[in-house]
């Protein structure tokens, strides 16, 4: 009788310092993941009804009332909004390694694979921030297209020159996207997309400023992982047909360039990016150093793409 | 290394450079273009802002070059005013959590994405003075720069994931508007006064101004 007594009594004292245990642990571990606070969550699709059609202004109001870093629950995202340069000083500083990838719209769920700014800080991602930070935005680069950017913006100026002797009015955001469209295009190609007055130049910007705003729309989709195969607001399928119909005009752009160069290789000065690329290409069978090894990947897909 | 190019190169599936160029005339002429949209917007609400800007870019002779902008502090604290009301990226781009990270002694647990709102920052009453004024003087006297280390003012965020094209954006931006202030007076068009401009803004990755701004430009 006494050993039963006994024995109840132990697992009756086990019994609860298990428990105690067991909460303090609980107590311990939750009190390391506290999240940063946030606004009440609705089950199941937590703030995202918060977020309105412009989330930068809700978020922003939703941050006096609590605090600059707090949480809110997109669906299934954890989502830390950071609101004051100290903390945005810490996350991009401090912790820039751990918070170094991106979540990928799902909008761009095809394109976002090769894309330097969405993939992940992958050897990849790291080998195009090397190409363009020693091919493209070197201060000699910048300094040797110079005079290229004095005489994009000049024919921007002759174009509000010419509307202002006629008195009209000038779209000062479409005229200046077309200067950047040309600027950009003769840093690659040596040559102007569009032109002022061309169709081809609204084209672009509608492409993309549409894809802008479609990547920027709250899409469920990214918040349940689940409805990505269906797309429910087509967001995917409106971005990737933008997407589409800018990759085509491009192509057609690398082609005229290469048609004309396949004719007559002689040698000519190295303009432009493509330039660069193509009079490596031909001559790949010399030596090579690294940065040109680089440099000829990306020629041999360019290559193969229009082709 | 040589090899792992070399298996890049071949790899069917991986058209990089398509992509990079997409990457830059996305990245780059929106941004842009809609940056100097705004700072001609506000240089049209505060017709006194303009005539500072037009006399500063008077000792300019003949078409403004790159070279001269450095002598126009005036018009470089248009600029920075300008990305500090109008961000182009207003939640940047949202970075995600490879690691669980503790800040404020909070958790950062892994997965979860980070937004930072650039937008609320710029008009933060607790940093900026009269947020809601376009007042360029605010930055004649600060000497913060964009180029991602003075953290109230990030337009092109900061640490690895830095724009890369910063430093031919920031050229584009001031030799353009420069030059467009430098050659034309500029009206509003369609008789709108400046209290008729419509200042709201459309919201996507890129933050734009809903209504294009129509201005006629006059010969100075």
């Amino acid at each position: 009788m006494e050993y039963l007594f006994y024995l109840l009594l132990i697992s009756f004292c086990w019994a609860c310092l298990h428990v105690l245990n067991a909460s303090v642990l609980l107590r311990r571990k939750s009190g390391c993941t506290v999240l940063p606070p946030g606004p009440p969550q609705l089950p199941i699709i937590g703030n995202i009804l918060a977020l309105g059609d412009k989330p930068h202004q809700t978020l922003a109001k939703l941050s006096q009332t609590y605090g600059p870093l707090m949480t809110l629950k997109l669906g299934r995202i954890t989502t830390i909004v950071i609101s004051s340069p100290n903390i945005a000083k810490e996350a991009l500083q401090k912790h820039d390694q751990a918070l170094s990838s991106r979540t990928v719209p799902d909008a761009l769920r095809v394109h976002h694979k090769n894309s330097m700014i969405w993939l992940p800080a992958s050897t990849h991602w790291k080998f195009l921030r090397k190409l363009t930070a020693t091919q493209m935005f070197t201060s000699q680069r910048l300094d040797a297209s110079q005079a290229l950017r004095g005489k994009k913006v000049q024919e921007l100026l002759e174009y509000v020159h010419e509307n202002c002797n006629n008195g009209h009015a000038v779209d000062v955001g479409r005229s200046v996207f077309t200067t950047v469209l040309n600027l950009i295009s003769n840093t690659f190609f040596s040559l102007d997309v569009t032109n002022y007055n061309s169709d081809l130049s609204q084209e672009f910007s509608e492409l993309v400023v549409g894809v802008m705003e479609q990547i920027g729309k709250p899409n469920i989709a990214d918040y349940f992982p689940i409805l990505r195969l269906v797309d429910p607001q087509g967001i995917r399928r409106k971005t990737n047909n933008y997407l589409k119909r800018l990759t085509q005009i491009f192509d057609s752009i690398i082609n005229e360039r290469t048609r004309p160069r396949s004719s007559s290789v002689a040698s000519k000065a190295s303009h432009d990016v493509l330039d660069a690329l193509l009079i490596l290409a031909e001559e790949n069978n010399t030596e090579l150093s690294s940065t040109d090894i680089q440099v000829l990947l990306l020629v041999s897909i360019e290559i193969r793409l229009s082709n | 290394m040589t090899k792992f190019f070399c298996t890049l190169t071949f790899s069917s599936e991986i058209n990089y450079l398509t992509c990079l160029h997409q990457d830059l005339f996305n990245a780059g002429t929106d941004t842009t273009s809609s940056t100097v949209e705004w700072a001609m917007t506000e240089l049209l609400l505060n017709p006194d802002k303009m005539v500072k800007a037009k006399n500063e870019l008077q000792q300019v002779e003949g078409p403004v070059q790159e070279s001269d902008i450095s002598k126009c502090p005036y018009l470089q604290a248009i600029v920075k005013e300008t990305f500090r009301l109008h961000p182009p990226a207003p939640l940047l781009l949202p970075r995600k959590a490879v690691s669980e990270v503790e800040m404020q002694g909070f958790t950062v647990p892994k997965n979860a994405q980070i937004l930072i709102n650039i937008w609320a920052i710029g008009r933060d009453p607790a940093i900026w003075p009269d947020p809601n004024s376009f007042k360029p003087e605010r930055f004649v006297e600060c000497q913060a720069d964009v180029k991602g280390r003075d953290f109230e003012l990030i337009p092109f965020g900061a640490g690895r994931r830095i724009c890369p094209g910063l430093p031919l954006a920031h050229k584009m931006v001031h030799l353009t508007l420069a030059s467009l202030i430098h050659s034309f007076d500029w009206k509003i068009a369609d008789d709108l006064t400046p209290e008729d401009i419509d200042t709201s803004e459309t919201f996507g990755l890129t933050l734009h101004k809903s209504e294009p701004l129509r201005a006629i430009p006059m010969k100075t």
